[in-house]
Order: C-alpha cells, then structure tokens, then sequence
C-alpha cells in the first residue's frame, strides 16, 4: 500500500501540475478512474470521508481559492458525468436504484453530516423497495447498509449511522407493527427526521459544552468540526468572553476555516501551526475537538494531531472535551493507532518529494480514553466510560 | 542469615550493643561463668532456627553475637554491667524469673535491628516497634553514670546521633579518615569531660537525659510487663517461647478464641507508654519545656562549656535561632568566641585539643536540638582547618587564623553566596508574576525584597502551616515592606496554585540525590505545584549541600515538640484537656523536616548558579574540592 | 400553607447562615422540609405530578440559592422530583394496564406516534416513558427524540390522559400518588438516616490487620468506618491530619482514641511524609461529582496528589445524598466557600497591615481561606456509598439511577432543555 501511495502522490504530482487543481480539492480526478462495478470505494487510496471534509471545510490561500473556483465547473461537471456513468453502471447491474448514488447525494450538502446521509440514504432504500413484509425489508436494507459500509470503509460515522438506523429497523419490527405499510412509513419518517436530530444534537452539544467555557478562558480547537464551531458560536452568544487557539490542520487547513467563522463572531481567535500545540499549551484551559467517530472504549478517532494534542493535554493536566454526536459512536474498538482501517489523504507539500521518500498519508488518529475528560453528547455530558455502557445497551 | 547478622553487628556495633547489653549482663547473673552464657547462647541461636523460619522477626539471638562480641572488648563489659541493672530493676520485678526476663531481653536487639534497618511499614509485629526506640535513650542513661570508661560505646553513640557531621566521612579519602579518627579520637575524650561533667551534677541531667532516663525506664519496665504477661510460665525453655513466639502473627487472624486474647494481648501492649509515634522510634524525641529550664539552672554546674556555646545553645534549645543559616552563623561566632579565648593547655597541641574542645561543643549543640547539614558542613570546615594548621605555628597567630578563616566562611559561604543567589533568583522574576513561597527562608525573603527594590511588580502568596506558623512573620516584614501578599493554609494551595507563576523555596540541605531536605510541607507544596505545572526554584547555599542521599522523610528527620500539635491557637472545644492524662492510643507527630523527590525540582539556585537537581553531585564535589580538601 | 412557608423560610435562614453542619444533616432536613411541603400540596385533579414537582422545584430553587455550595440540598430537590415522576409513572402504568384501551386511545401527546395502534402494550408505553426518567440514550435516539425535549409535559401526560378518560378514579388516584410519593421520600430520609451503617459494614472489607491509615479532617462517615472495623476486631493503626484551619482532625483524633484506636495526630505539612508509610488513605467528600471528581474539605487534592505519587489507594467515602448530577465545570457548581481570615490570622495583629493602601487602594494582604478542593476523579481509587463500592468511572450510572435528567437544572428558569 505505501508503495503505491508514494508513486501515487507523484502521479498526482503530474496530475496537478497539469491540471493547475489543488490537490486537495479534486476528489474527481482520484475517484473517477476508480469507479468500478464492484461498487466498493473508487480509489483504495484515498478516504472518501475526507475528501468530502477536505471539499467542505479545507480553507485555502486566496490564489488556492481562485484556482479552485476556477475549478470547480469542471469539477460539478465531472461529477454528474460521474454519476451518470455510475448510474449507467448500476441500471448494468440490474439494480433499479443505488444507495451509494443516494449517499452521494446527500453527502454533498456541505450541513449534512455523514450520519445523516447514510441514513437518509437508507430511506430511500425503503421508499423504494418492493418488500412486503418486513422480514424482506430489512434483508434489503441489509444489504444496502453492507454496501454502503464497504463503499467507505474510513467512514466511521457512515458505519455507525448504518448501523443505527439497522438497529432502529429491527427494534421497531419488534415492535410488532402489525400493519407492514404504517411501519414502513414509520421508518421512513423517522429517517428523513434524523436531519433534524442531528441538527437538534448539534445544539444540545452547545448548550452543553458553552456551560464548560467560563469568562476568560483560553480554547485550543483542533480542525473544523461543526459541533465544535457550534459550541463556540453558542457560548460567544451567551456573552462568554473567551479566546480561542485554533491550529492550523495541515493538510486541508480546515484550522483556517474555523478561524475565520471565529473571527466573524468577534472571538479573538490565534492561529498556530500545528506543531505549536505543546509551545502553546500552558496558556490554554482547555482542548475542544470534534471526532469523526466514538468508539466502544470512549476513546475516538479524529483527524490527524488529535492524538498528540490530547497527550500533551494530559501531561500539562489540561481537560479534554469531545464534542461529538451520539450517532458518531461505533462498535470499534482499535488498540492502537495501525488497528483501524487506514483513510488515506494525499498531502501537498508544496515541493516536488522525491519518490523514494515515504510520505504518510493517513488521515486520522485513534485518541485512548485516558486522555479525554469529557465527552459532550446529544445524551449529555459523559465520561469516556459512558459510551460503552450506551454501545452496550443499544447493541445488547 | 547467620553470617548476615554477624555483618551487620560488626558494621553497626554502637547502637546494638547498648539495646541489648543488659540482658547478656542478666542472664550472666544466672549463668555466672561469662563462656557459659556464650555457650548457652549459641545452643539458644543453634537451635532456634528450626523454629524460627517462620517469623521474621525472630533472628537468632544478637545477644550471641554481643557475647562473642565483648570478650574482644573487655574493658567495656565489666564497666557497662553495673549500669543495666540499674535501669532495669523496675524491670526485674515485672520478670517473674530470670530467665523471662533473659529471653525477653535477648529480643532487644531484634527490636533494635527492625527500628534501625528496616523502618518500613509498620507490619512487622507488634511487640516489635514498642521497643525499637529504646536505643538512643539509652545511651543517655548510661552516660553520667559510669564516668570514664564508657567513652567508647557513648561517643560512638553520640556519633551516631549527630550523624550530620560525622557520617559522610566514612567513606573518605585517607587524609580524610585520618581526621576523622582525630576528631574521633577527640569526641571520645570530650565525650568524657561531658560525662564526667554531667555526671558531677545530679545524675542524668545532661540535655534530655532526665526525662529520657526516666521514660525510658517506664517503657522498658512496660516492655517487660507485656513480655512477662506473653510469657505465662517462665521457667519454660527458651526454645519453647520462641517455638511458641512464632505462630502469634497468625493467631490474630485465624481462630477467635485466640483472636480475642491476642486483642487483650494487643491492648496491654497499646496501654504501655507508646506516646512515641512508632516510625519515629529511631529519633530522638525531646520534651520539651522541662529541658530548658533544667539546662538553664546547670548553667554554672558546666564548668568548661564556654558561655558564649552555652548561650547559643540555649538559644537552639528555646527556637530563637532557627534556620540553617542563622544556626550556622550563631555556631560558628560562638566557635570564634572560643578561639579567641582559647589557650592550649599544657603538654597538648592545638589542633589536638582544640579540636578535641570543638567536638564537645558540637556534641553539646547536638543534645540542644540535632545538627543541621550546613552546621555539619561548617563544622567539617572548621576541624579542617584546625587539623591544617602548621604545628609549628604559633598559638596566637594561629588562633587569628582561624578566627579569620571563620569570618571568611561566614563572609564567602552564606552572605556573598546569598546574594550571588539573590542576583540569579531575581532574573526569574518578572512583572505580573505571582510568586509563592512557604514557610520562611532567609534567602527567600532577600530574594523578593530585592525584586521589590528593582521595582518589580509582583505578587507573593505567603503559604503557612502549623504548628510553627513561621509564615506570619514573615508575612508581616513583606507587608512593611510594601509588597502585596495573599496568605493562606498549606491546605488551601490546590486553590491557590492555578494562578501562581513561580515557587520560591529554601531548603535547608540539598542531598546527593538531588532530593531537598527542608522545613516539613514542602514537599507537599512542591508536589502540588509540580502538579500544576508551576515552576518551583529551590535557594540554596552550596555549603549545604551534602553527600548523604535520602528516600524519605522517615529515616532521618527532626522531631518536634508534640504539644504544639495538640494546641490549636483559636479552637478551644477542640483541644485536648486531658493531654494531661495521655491516652495511651494518641500520639501526636510533629515532624521539623521533609524530604521532596527531585523530580519536583526545576532548578536549584546555589552560588554556582542555577544547576539541575541532577547536578547537585557535581556541586558537593566541587565544593569539597574548592573549600574542604584545598 | 404559610405553615410550610415559615418552615421553608426557616430553613433558608439555616441555609444563609450556615447554621447548618455537614451535609448529612442538611440532606435530611431537606428531605424532611420536602416531604411536608408535598404533604401539604393541594393537587388538582389533572396533572398532579406536575403540580408536586412545580411545587417542590420551586422550593427547591430557594432552598440551592440559600446555599449553592451546600449541594447536597439540590441533590436531595433532585431526588424528590425523581421520585415523583417514578411514582407517576409506576401508577400510570399500572392504571393503564387495567384500562389498556382507554389508556391508549388519547395518549397521542404520549410520545408515541399517532400511527399507534391500540394493540401497542401499556408496556411499551411505559417503557417509552421510563426512558424519559432516564438520561437520553443511543437507543432512543431515532424514537422519541423530537418530543423528548418536552419531558416534562410527557411524563405529567400520563396524568393527563387519564383524567380525561377516567374520572371516578381521579381520587383515590390523587391520593395514591401523594401517599405513593411521600412514602418514597420517607424511605430516602431513611437511607439518609442511614448510609453511615451502610458504608461502615463494607469497613471490614477494605482494612485489614496492621494497616495504617491516612485521613484528614473529620467526617462522621470515616469515623463510624474506622469504628465498624475496629469492632469487627482488627487491629489498625490511623494517621489523622488535623486539617487546619479548623482542626476537624482533633475531633476526629478525639472520637478514635475514645474509642480505642490507635491514632497519631499529625499536622497538615507532613502528609508527603507520612504517606509512604501509609497503606490506604480514606476520608469523607463534601459532593461526588457526575464524572467521578469530589468536592471534598480543603487540603485532600494534596493528599490525593501524595497518595497518587505513592501509589497508595484513595478512598472516598459518600452516601448516596452526596452523589450531585453535575459536573464540576459547571460555573454553579466551580463555586467554593471561602471562609473568614480569622481563622488563619489574628486580626488584631494584622489588622494594621490589612488597611495601609499601595497608592491604589487596594489592600497589601489578603488572606484566602477556601472550604473545598476538587480532587478530579483520575486521584480517586475508589469510592464506597452506600450501595457498595464504586470505581469513578462508574458514578454517572448511579446517577441516573437516582435523578430525571430533566432535573439537572435547578435554577434556571425556563431553562433551554434543548
């Protein structure tokens, strides 16, 4: 794999140069010679997840966001060449509809979490579907689910979210609806609200974690997340005076993107790089970080440098905090940093690498659960052992 | 084991051999011929292993070494026999035979061997501890009593006490060790004058020795009652009550019956005198109060003490001076008093006599309140110095030396280091900073006085903790000055410490392990701070620096006056009336010092400079090399 | 009714003066000011549950205003409103499994949805509504989270739904839940009365023979702990830190030695000293927090810390009324007593120094005398209530066993619960 991934950045290399694209912002040119029948990730390389993030909250220099825009016609273009193609493909396979096309779809409005998507996705699944009975609806969705796990396998929240809604599914068969439609539009219902929980998550979480945030303290952020923004945004409307550390989040420097919408709600906001963590830290009262996913230890994966921020926390006895919607728990359990499946990123270095030298490129880190405080979740504010006893009850 | 314990006698021979003498000297009453109980005593030690696996507490007897031990030194048997019996009478009467009372004391040394070695968790059995303390006081009884021939045992034991001066030098150079021997040789002999001069007023009045005398009497006699009532017949054989001492540990926990005559057991022992906190058996303890006055009506009865010793003495005894460094200071123009004064007598040298003199003064300090490492430290410079002087010099000019050289330690070691420590501690200090400090310390207290005079502007948090509240004053003296101060309790400085920038502390002797002896509480504040990631700066001077290392705050400390721990100043439903009445089952700790792990420690700021803790064995080499040994 | 006013008020007068010692007695006397200010609620007819708890929070918002720091009165609050919805609950369940039809029928503010049918089982219902007593949870997550938010109306809802269905039985129903409720908190002043047994009779197991322990400060909870195994015939030995500036440890040292311990009374400087020899550290809390954190008497973070350094387990003993629902970054809660200056310093002696200015006005010395510490819940080895023994991480289950998490907020008013 790292083989390939050292050539493939210099592929890539030849790719932006000759299509004057930032790298992080091509997700096409990676995914499109990838897409295949099998219906599995486009490019085993490259994290689908983050490519998303990276569209979504990777903040660029102003000439990065020309070249961009400049892009992005070709961009659109290409992506409903893609889907066509993919559409093409699937009418191939004899499947009238695509939970994958329909997650990507979803995936695309930059508010919608990944959660969300899968779910909604599935939904159309059911809408769709010609089950008559239950039974029948929920092999379908199955196999929906399974296809979409495996289409993105970094995505944990994607995976989680599957599972959830499958969950649901079986929960409310044994509910023992009697009527197989009512239960049907039940489900479907209940789906196309989860936007709206997750919407309603995101502002529990604020209220939540604006209460941690006192006057005069001083926040290291790490990445972009929503839920953290929200937090922040919350507390800076209650009046909280406060300042916030963002880093800046190499490689998509979503560290950028949070502040400037920091900035634009008045809070006095620091860049650092990312390497500033450890240097800065004394003068910081608390660490806020969003999480791509929770998993069963209560430790959770995020992007990459969470890991090392939340040690250096620790050992400086600085809290912690997780902003993270429930729907992002998933039954992972990694061990260690390599015990998870990889997500892959290029990174743009600015200079050419020479291809013997290794670049890593993984996306993320798993952060242990000694090293975080507290979790704030749509269920309240939890210690990091609360989200197994939840995976338990909801898994049991 | 065997061979191990002959070791250890061997090595430790001074503070066995007074635990224990007295029983060997008993059973000698019963078995007359002194080979005879050697003898006895082998068969005794032969045949207990057997029995004895068991029990860790049950080593072979010592008395068998001690036996084996005395016939090398003759001269000290016969003398010490008379004194035992003494203190042991009230003994005698508890023991229902001879032989109980043998076995019984044929334990002391065991006791002696836990307290001295092996202070570890209290665990180890429980008629273990009661004893373990009996050691040092007992030297003090035997001191005045038998004037000159119990020199050898009683200066080793003083050695022993007053370890801060002596100990390091065993394992010194050559040239060392002959000064060593020297001084040796001359504490033995000044040993001797104190004797004989204590010995001239009313018996055992030497510093503690009264009370100790007759302390150490009740809890022997207590010792025995308990051993006695263990014993129910005590006509039995040896072997059978060490047979029958084994088992007793798990008695208590196994069978109830037996359980509940251990606990009546367990309660006869708790009634006896255990007013002493059984960690601490091994230092000596003080009452204080009935000593000063003592010391104050003997003051013309001590012939040869100089008056200017004997009033820094008393002043060390009374808390006037406190502090390594004033103590030190107040030592050493005491020192320069007596040079001043001094001629040599007679058919003597000076550096012989004179030395000979320092050493009964030290001793005489020592009985006031222990040594402080940087009094060790000055008193190693000062013999040093008399030992280097030429022999052909003339009395008076070498008397200027030395006067001179005094003033130049003085001058050079504590009043140009301190301010050489000022000038680094001050570069620390900036403005908007919030500086705690605990307790007082001299240099502290220049250090903050002087950022204040550039015109810093800053904060102190003054951190107190009773029972000496030595915070107050120096509270107070800040405040005058001017500063800004927030006060508070050792207890409340989690609260306090999230917004301190700095930690100021002294330290009255930095150990080879980079560990800082200093006064009690700091480590906890230092621990908290470390805790906060708040930087912590230890001031101290390089002549306190010492080679000894440290573990703990348990093996080598300073124990205070226990009432001041049982006096609240403003509670009065909370004190204890009936601290009259001493219930047995509360002790109260007053610890002087503690140990803080280095770790703790940013920086240590010495007239060397800032250093690591890590450095503090380059600072004790190259202090010695500069100033000790040139 | 002006009867439980004075009585109220009376209280809060204690409260405000700190009249008041230790939170046990505070616990009990609120819990028995609850227990008569439910008594003498008139309820109506509908929404009976919700009159109870109206009434009750609202006493319950004086009596934590009268004293935030003294938490465990807003714990007691906590656990009286949760016992009325329980009992609310219980009672509407039972009643629907006997009228199951009519039960069902207009439960549609219920939240289940009007797809419903009847042949849903009061059961489900009841299990639907249990889940609002409990915190939200992964589970009902995709169910009931739209109308989760409006608990409080839910969980009166049952009332409701059977008043309007079922009005011979609104009396006896009425009655039954005020007898229902009152019982309930009768046996909470109970368990207050009593958890100094409960946790004493686990004394046995965590001290051994020939133990040594550390503690600070005084606390009943410790003292009839080291008393219950000091009957149970075990021999130990008990380092009391005095715990100055108000020498709780002299009471303390007092009680053991009367009771024949053997104890050593030791100052507060000497702890790091003393802890290495020391085989457990066990002291009482002022509050458990939801992540497992204790506010406790001033000066345990530090002996925490020594314990921490020497390895040397911490113990905290608390009965359940200690246990608070929040957590300790809560700014209500961030809040601690600072006590007079007297205590640590004459003020005749410093008065002089307290006054002269630095030009600015300010006063040069101020004299800082905190109540509590926080020790986080990484210092905690473990923590002993009265239901048995607990690790830190585990104290938020406890917690919402006992309290509704509607609750949590006590003193904003029309709190955003969302």
């Amino acid at each position: 794999m790292w083989r390939r991934s050292a050539s493939f950045i210099l592929d890539k290399r030849e790719d932006a140069s000759s299509q004057q694209e930032p790298l992080t912002l091509s997700p096409s040119q990676i995914t499109a010679p990838a897409m295949t029948e099998t219906l599995r990730n486009p490019s085993t390389n490259v994290s689908a997840y983050y490519q998303t993030r990276a569209a979504h909250y990777g903040v660029i220099t102003s000439d990065w966001l020309s070249q961009a825009q400049a892009a992005v016609g070709q961009h659109s273009v290409e992506n409903e060449v893609r889907s066509s193609s993919s559409n093409a493909v699937d009418s191939g396979s004899g499947r009238p509809f695509s939970v994958i096309e329909e997650f990507n779809n979803w995936r695309k409005q930059p508010d919608l979490a990944e959660a969300v998507a899968a779910i909604r996705a599935l939904a159309a699944v059911i809408r769709s579907s010609e089950a008559t009975t239950m039974m029948e609806l929920e092999i379908e969705l199955k196999k929906a689910s399974d296809s979409l796990k495996s289409w993105d396998t970094t995505s944990i929240s994607l995976t989680a979210g599957c599972d959830l809604f499958m969950r649901y599914v079986t929960r409310t068969s044994a509910l023992e609806y009697e009527d197989f439609n009512s239960a049907k539009s039940r489900l479907i219902e209940r789906a196309e609200k989860f936007g709206e929980i997750s919407c309603k998550a995101r502002r529990i979480i604020a209220m939540l974690g604006q209460d941690f945030i006192f006057d005069g303290c001083t926040i290291l952020v790490h990445g972009f997340s929503r839920v953290v923004l929200e937090v922040l945004k919350t507390a800076a409307l209650n009046k909280k005076l406060f300042r916030v550390f963002c880093t800046e989040g190499r490689p998509d420097r979503c560290g950028l993107r949070l502040s400037n919408e920091l900035a634009k709600l008045d809070v006095p906001v620091k860049l650092l790089i990312d390497s500033a963590v450890a240097y800065s830290m004394d003068e910081v009262d608390m660490v806020f970080v969003g999480a791509d996913g929770v998993v069963e230890s209560g430790g959770i994966i995020n992007m990459m440098g969470t890991y090392q921020i939340a040690l250096v926390a620790h050992s400086m006895n600085k809290p912690v905090y997780v902003a993270a919607e429930s729907y992002k728990f998933a039954r992972l359990y990694p061990l260690d940093q390599k015990d998870m499946a990889p997500a892959l990123r290029p990174i743009d270095f600015g200079v050419p690498i020479p291809s013997k030298v290794e670049v890593e490129t993984s996306a993320r880190d798993y952060t242990p659960p000694q090293y975080l405080t507290l979790l704030f979740t749509d269920l309240g504010v939890l210690s990091p052992s609360v989200v197994s006893d939840e995976l338990i009850q909801l898994y049991l | 084991m065997e061979p191990r314990r002959n070791l250890r006698t061997v090595i430790d021979p001074k503070v066995r051999k007074v635990g224990f003498f007295a029983p060997p000297d008993r059973s000698q009453s019963v078995l007359p011929d002194p080979i005879s109980a050697a003898v006895s005593a082998v068969q005794v030690s032969s045949s207990s292993p057997s029995g004895n696996m068991l029990s860790p507490v049950m080593i072979p007897p010592p008395r068998h070494h001690s036996d084996t031990l005395i016939p090398s030194q003759p001269s000290t048997r016969p003398v010490l026999h008379p004194v035992v019996p003494s203190s042991y009478t009230a003994a005698s009467e508890f023991s229902p035979t001879a032989a109980s009372s043998y076995t019984n004391g044929s334990r002391f040394p065991v006791d002696v061997d836990d307290g001295s070695f092996s202070p570890g968790r209290l665990a180890k059995g429980n008629s273990v501890k009661v004893l373990a303390s009996s050691v040092p006081t007992v030297s003090l009884v035997i001191k005045p009593s038998n004037m000159e021939a119990a020199d050898i045992p009683g200066v080793e034991l003083q050695n022993d006490q007053h370890g801060d001066a002596n100990l390091p030098k065993e394992k010194l150079s050559k040239a060392e060790r002959r000064v060593l021997q020297e001084s040796q040789r001359a504490a033995k002999t000044a040993a001797r004058v104190i004797s004989a001069e204590a010995s001239k007023g009313s018996a055992g009045t030497s510093g503690a020795a009264p009370a100790k005398a007759s302390k150490s009497v009740s809890k022997r006699s207590d010792n025995v009652s308990v051993a006695a009532s263990e014993k129910k017949s005590g006509d039995r054989p040896v072997e059978k009550e060490r047979k029958k001492d084994i088992p007793q540990p798990r008695m208590q926990y196994d069978d109830t019956s037996r359980v509940e005559k251990a606990k009546r057991r367990a309660v006869v022992k708790q009634t006896e005198a255990r007013n002493r906190v059984e960690l601490f058996r091994h230092l000596p303890q003080y009452e204080h109060g009935s000593q000063l006055p003592d010391l104050e009506a003997k003051i013309f009865q001590l012939e040869p003490m100089h008056p200017a010793v004997y009033k820094v003495g008393l002043q060390y005894l009374s808390g006037d001076i406190s502090g390594g460094n004033a103590r030190c200071i107040a030592m050493l123009q005491a020192f320069q008093e007596i040079i001043k004064d001094y001629s040599t007598p007679p058919e003597k040298t000076l550096s012989r006599d004179l030395t000979a003199k320092i050493s009964s003064y030290v001793s005489f300090f020592t009985e006031c309140r222990p040594l402080s490492v940087s009094m060790g430290n000055a008193i190693r410079f000062l013999k040093n110095r008399i030992a280097k002087l030429p022999l052909t010099m003339p009395e008076s000019e070498a008397k200027t030396t030395l006067q001179s050289d005094i003033d130049q330690f003085i001058n050079e070691k504590i009043v140009v280091a301190d301010k050489v420590i000022v000038s680094h501690s001050v570069t620390k200090i900036k403005d908007g900073d919030i500086l705690l400090t605990y307790g007082t310390s001299s240099v502290v207290e220049m250090i903050l006085q002087h950022a204040y005079e550039l015109g810093k502007q800053y904060r102190v948090v003054v951190v107190d903790s009773r029972p000496k509240l030595e915070g107050q004053l120096l509270l107070r003296r800040l405040v005058a000055k001017g500063i800004t101060c927030t006060y508070i309790h050792i207890n409340a400085i989690s609260y306090i410490m999230h917004e301190v920038t700095r930690v100021f502390l002294g330290a009255s002797a930095v150990l080879s392990n980079g560990t800082v002896y200093s006064q009690v509480g700091t480590a906890c504040v230092t621990m908290v701070a470390h805790a906060f990631q708040v930087p912590v700066l230890v001031c101290c001077e390089a002549y306190k620096f010492h080679e000894r290392v440290h573990l703990d705050s348990i093996c080598s400390n300073e124990l205070g006056d226990p009432d001041a721990i049982a006096n609240i100043p403003c509670g009065k439903e909370l004190s204890f009336p009936d601290r009259g009445a001493k219930s047995e089952n509360l002790q109260f700790l007053n610890l002087i010092y503690d140990v803080m792990p280095s770790d703790y420690i940013s920086t240590i700021i010495t007239d060397y400079g800032m250093v690591p803790p890590t450095s503090v064995p380059v600072i004790v080499r190259e202090y010695r090399r500069e100033h000790i040994w040139i | 009714m002006p009867d439980v006013h004075s009585l109220v008020n009376e209280f809060i007068l204690k409260l405000k003066k700190r009249k008041v010692e230790g939170s046990q007695a505070t616990a009990r006397l609120a819990a028995v000011l609850l227990r008569s200010v439910i008594s003498q609620q008139r309820i109506g007819y509908t929404n009976q549950a919700g009159a109870l708890i109206d009434a009750v929070k609202a006493v319950g918002e004086q009596l934590v205003a009268a004293n935030p720091v003294e938490i465990a009165v807003g714990n007691i609050v906590r656990r009286v409103l949760h016992i009325i919805r329980d009992e609310d609950l219980s009672l509407t369940t039972a009643a629907m499994a006997g009228l199951n039809l009519s039960a069902v029928s207009d439960d549609d503010d219920d939240d289940t949805s009007p797809d419903d049918h009847p042949v849903l089982s009061a059961a489900a219902v009841a299990a639907a509504a249990r889940s609002t007593l409990r915190p939200p949870s992964l589970q009902s997550l995709l169910e009931d989270m739209p109308d989760s938010a409006a608990v409080p109306h839910t969980s009166s809802s049952g009332g409701d739904s059977e008043g309007k269905s079922k009005s011979a039985d609104k009396n006896s129903r009425s009655r039954k839940l005020k007898h229902d409720v009152i019982e309930a908190v009768n046996e909470l002043i109970q368990d207050i009365d009593t958890c100094h047994e409960q946790i004493a009779e686990q004394a046995v197991e965590h001290i051994h023979h020939n133990e040594v322990i550390l503690t600070l400060g005084s606390s009943r909870t410790v003292l009839q702990f080291l008393c219950a195994a000091r009957e149970k015939k075990r021999s130990f030995r008990v380092f009391v830190a005095e715990g100055a500036p108000r020498y709780q440890g002299h009471l303390l040292a007092k009680e053991l030695v009367a009771r024949g311990l053997q104890t050593t009374l030791i100052t507060d400087s000497a702890i790091f000293a003393m802890i290495s020899r020391v085989n457990m550290v066990i002291v009482g809390a002022h509050a458990v927090m939801a992540n497992g954190g204790v506010i406790a008497p001033v000066g345990l973070n530090m002996v925490a810390l020594a314990a921490q350094r020497h390895a040397v387990p911490f113990v905290v003993l608390a009965g359940s009324h200690k246990l608070c629902p929040l957590y300790p970054h809560n700014p209500e809660v961030l809040l601690n007593e600072l006590r007079s200056p007297s205590e640590l310093l004459d003020f005749g002696e410093f008065s002089d120094c307290m006054d002269f200015g630095s030009g600015s006005g300010s006063p040069l010395l101020h004299v800082v005398n905190p109540a509590f510490d926080y020790v986080p819940p990484k210092l905690v080895s473990l923590f002993i209530t009265d239901t048995g023994g607990h690790n830190p991480s585990y104290m938020y289950r406890l917690i919402a066993d006992y309290y509704s998490a509607d609750d949590l907020v006590l003193q904003r008013k029309a709190a955003p619960s969302t």
